[in-house]
């Protein structure tokens, strides 16, 4: 009897269990980006793809609100406003400008935001160890210390760096300047060169030919959609391109310490995921990319006038084969 | 008092295109005179009047407006002194504001303007009373946008904007040309009534010698850029318009026979 | 639907959108100067406002900087068009350029985070409202107080004298109005409400970012010309209040075609709507007017 009586208890619970299961709330997660393009595009995949990993599952327990502002400051405003009134349980903003929209006017529901390389400057967080608000994110600040350190094993010969880079965003005009301070620091020079569209890219990268040994891009939205603009230009007057990225190293520069924004999507996925779980966004530290990867491409060196050292190229993560 | 002294302008110099309208012209009038001016086509009358007007200035030459030398200062400026009414009576008025409003723009007519109210009560009586001696129903239909009014009707506004407020003179520039003939009886007849009853000094450059020796007191002929005939008083009195086609005919001939002896 | 949210929202940014439709009807309509110089000037009020606010200043006065600011940008493209004789669409379009560059110098990076910084907005976010209900609220009073401003000033002496520069300068000459100078003001004022409109922007979006200004012309007119559909400008006072009845509905058509998931438009979709909008805003008027005619004429 007392058995028939526990089994049918311990029955009865897992019904109720898998009812409440079945019975669980979908969530939301809207995403805001603020235009679209190749890097902010793979950090939206990123998000995505770690979410479903996790379990949560489209069109079951899950709904995606996704918009693009098309770069206009006005429907970032509006995206974020519609958002907002939707109630979700996180809202993913990618990139600064939506970034802030998002945190002018959402004061109470958790702010995710990704590809930020300054979250401090910005204003989204008092610190970045503890935001102490609704906000909190991944950043994508670059090591640039560690990257010059991999320039220059490669390179080593190098006094004068160029970049190419847009005086119109306000990463990479921060990138910049810590770039000029490092390369100071190690009594070498930077020659910078402004595209303020990606029509100037070629333009500006030209401008370069003569004053530099080697070429550094940042992670400027505005380059990066032109990289083959600075990495052909770098074919012909034989000036080694290297890059932040990874996946511009696929496309043709020489090599990058660096994430790909698709890993970015991917970390960011993951912090969203510890507050759908219940997590608070005030503890949550601001995260960047600490794992870097070395990825070489030895043809683009080739092409580029330029002999990787040996232990560089085993070194590598990644030895990219050539794309041509 | 008007004295244009010497006035020379020449268009487009150095192109091919070179014009030269105006060559030594000369002309003193004395208060309250009404003076028309005929021409053939090119004789300089229009540019004449641009140039009393201010719209073109001149090469060389002095303009005198009682006692003050405008010779150097653009419309704007001489719009104090100088009324105007001109030939397209679309030109004349602004057609997306209302009646009242092209008034209160005249009203105001070289004057410095505030930030106070344009259209202000106390002008809409003179308005009123203006309007109604046009025997239009205008005076009904202030708010009106000019753009509703005829051709006709607006050159009729356009001559009581022009005398609103005083002048020195009044430059009337063939301003009946474009109207059908009854309309433009109405307009000369309503011009000759105010010009009397307003004492106002005029210059009224006409086309047609019907009209420059029907109206006005004295009549100035101009012939390639300076005048050629100045007629006035009991002489005038007795000319009909044979006598002035016979002056022309002179004239033409004249420049005929010069370019004969250029040629021979 | 709408949610409350996003309803305020479209409200708040065509409020601001609004004073720019008042911007492009004196600078169109009145002056009839077609002026491009607002996709600068715009992001100027904002750098200004931006750069004050963050070095301390009262935010009223930041934001007055920033419309002093957008009426130099206006006088400057005025001036080369009044003195300099170069065509008012391109004297514009070189101001604009200029602009570009003078922002990313006044603001010295072209992005200045504006939050938790004390700005217009700030006291008001005492008041016992919502919390995006509160720049509704303060942006009506902004708008309903630039509109009485202006339609005085429209009905005003010098104002009248504008609305004749535009409609016949010739006559305007002959009736003793100096036209150049009417254009000057003209143009700076409109570019002073621009000036007013980013800074108000800035301050609400929480930065003042130099990208700004993309686009602003192209809003502008489509709430001017879809205003004046609404509303037929047969008076000054109508005219203005189209300016800002065109910006809201500009605006909440944007909300709603945020919000028409079933539609399956999504945000790229905007210009192309933006497109269809303002050619439906000057086709239908005139279509309107001639079916009204052929009906009128059928009865007869």
């Amino acid at each position: 009897m007392a058995k028939r009586t526990l089994r049918t208890l311990i029955g009865a619970s897992l019904l109720a269990a898998a009812s409440l299961v079945h019975a669980q709330e979908s969530r939301i997660v809207a995403i805001t980006q603020i235009v679209e393009h190749p890097a902010l595009d793979a950090v939206y995949q990123g998000v995505k793809d770690e979410l479903a990993e996790e379990g949560y599952v489209e069109g079951k327990n899950l709904t995606i609100m996704y918009e693009s502002a098309q770069g206009n400051s006005a429907i970032a405003a509006q995206i974020a406003r519609k958002f907002i009134g939707e109630n979700p349980d996180v809202i993913v903003a990618i990139a600064t400008p939506s970034a802030q929209t998002v945190a002018a006017a959402a004061k109470n529901i958790p702010v995710v935001f990704s590809a930020v390389t300054d979250p401090v400057g910005a204003k989204l967080v008092n610190s970045l160890e503890v935001p102490g608000a609704n906000i909190t994110g991944v950043s994508d600040m670059l090591p640039i210390e560690r990257h010059l350190d991999m320039l220059l094993r490669a390179v080593p010969n190098a006094k004068r760096i160029g970049t190419v880079y847009n005086p119109g965003e306000a990463n990479a005009v921060s990138l910049v300047g810590l770039l000029e301070n490092a390369l100071k620091a190690r009594g070498l020079t930077l020659v910078k060169a402004a595209a303020t569209k990606t029509s100037e890219v070629l333009g500006a990268a030209r401008s370069l030919v003569g004053k530099v040994d080697a070429i550094y891009l940042t992670t400027d939205n505005t380059v990066i959609s032109a990289a083959e603009a600075v990495i052909s230009v770098g074919e012909r007057a034989d000036i080694p391109v290297f890059a932040a990225d990874t996946a511009t190293v696929e496309r043709g520069a020489v090599a990058a310490l660096g994430f790909d924004y698709y890993s970015h999507g991917r970390q960011t996925g993951k912090m969203v995921v510890r507050i759908l779980k219940g997590a608070n966004t005030a503890d949550m530290p601001v995260e960047t990319m600490d794992t870097l990867d070395l990825f070489v491409n030895p043809a683009a060196a080739e092409r580029m006038d330029i002999t990787l050292p040996d232990e560089f190229i085993k070194e590598a993560k990644e030895v990219v084969k050539s794309n041509k | 008092m008007i004295r244009a002294t010497d006035l020379r302008l020449t268009f487009g110099k150095g192109t091919p295109l070179e014009n030269p309208a105006l060559r030594g012209m000369s002309l003193t009038m004395a208060q309250g005179e009404f003076v028309t001016v005929i021409g053939s086509n090119g004789a300089g009358k229009s540019t004449f009047l641009n140039a009393l007007a201010g719209e073109v200035l001149v090469d060389s030459g002095q303009i005198v407006v009682d006692n003050v030398d405008v010779t150097k200062l653009p419309t704007h400026k001489r719009a104090a002194r100088v009324a105007r009414v001109f030939q397209d009576p679309l030109a004349g008025t602004c057609e997306g504001l209302s009646i009242e409003e092209n008034l209160a723009l005249a009203i105001k007519r070289g004057q410095p303007r505030g930030l106070t109210s344009a259209v202000k009560k106390q002008y809409l009586g003179r308005f009123q009373e203006s309007l109604s001696s046009l025997g239009l129903g205008l005076e009904n239909r202030l708010t009106d946008k000019m753009g509703l009014l005829s051709g006709g009707q607006r050159q009729a506004v356009s001559l009581l904007m022009a005398s609103l407020t005083p002048s020195s003179i009044l430059l009337l520039d063939e301003h009946t040309a474009a109207l059908d003939p009854k309309t433009a009886a109405f307009v000369l007849r309503l011009t000759t009534q105010i010009i009397e009853k307003q004492k106002l000094t005029a210059l009224m450059v006409t086309h047609s010698m019907k009209q420059a020796l029907e109206v006005g007191t004295r009549t100035v002929m101009l012939h390639q850029g300076k005048v050629a005939y100045d007629i006035t008083g009991d002489e005038r009195k007795g000319l009909e318009v044979k006598d002035l086609l016979a002056l022309f005919e002179q004239q033409r001939g004249l420049e005929i026979d010069d370019d004969s002896l250029l040629l021979s | 639907m709408l949610s409350e949210i996003a309803f305020y929202g479209a409200v708040e940014t065509g409020l601001i959108y609004g004073l720019v439709a008042f911007a492009i009807y004196i600078s169109f309509r009145v002056l009839d100067f077609p002026d491009l110089t607002v996709d600068g000037s715009f992001p100027l009020g904002a750098a200004v406002a931006g750069v004050m606010i963050i070095n301390g200043w009262n935010p009223w006065l930041a934001t007055a900087g920033a419309i002093m600011a957008g009426m130099a940008a206006g006088a400057v493209t005025a001036i080369l068009n009044v003195k300099l004789k170069i065509l008012n669409l391109l004297a514009s379009i070189l101001t604009m350029l200029a602009l570009y560059s003078i922002n990313l110098r006044i603001m010295g990076r072209p992005n200045i985070a504006l939050l938790n910084e004390e700005t217009v907005l700030s006291p008001w976010y005492d008041l016992d409202l919502a919390y995006h209900q509160v720049p509704v609220l303060l942006f009506s009073i902004v708008a309903f107080v630039s509109l009485i401003l202006l339609w005085r000033f429209m009905k005003s002496e010098t104002g009248l004298a504008m609305r004749a520069t535009g409609a016949n300068a010739r006559m305007a000459r002959a009736q003793g109005i100096a036209t150049g100078a009417m254009i000057i003001l003209g143009v700076a004022v409109s570019n002073g409400l621009v000036g007013l409109a980013g800074a108000l922007f800035a301050q609400s979006q929480g930065a003042a970012d130099v990208t700004m200004g993309v686009g602003v012309i192209v809003v502008g007119l489509a709430s001017l010309i879809g205003g004046e559909a609404v509303i037929t400008p047969t008076t000054v006072w109508r005219a203005l209040l189209a300016c800002i009845v065109g910006a809201i509905i500009y605006r909440l058509a944007i909300a709603f075609a945020l919000n028409a998931d079933a539609l399956g438009l999504k945000a790229q979709d905007l210009n192309l709507i933006t497109a269809v909008l303002v050619t439906l805003a000057i086709v239908l008027p005139d279509a309107r007017s001639s079916l009204v005619s052929k009906l009128t004429r059928k009865k007869a």
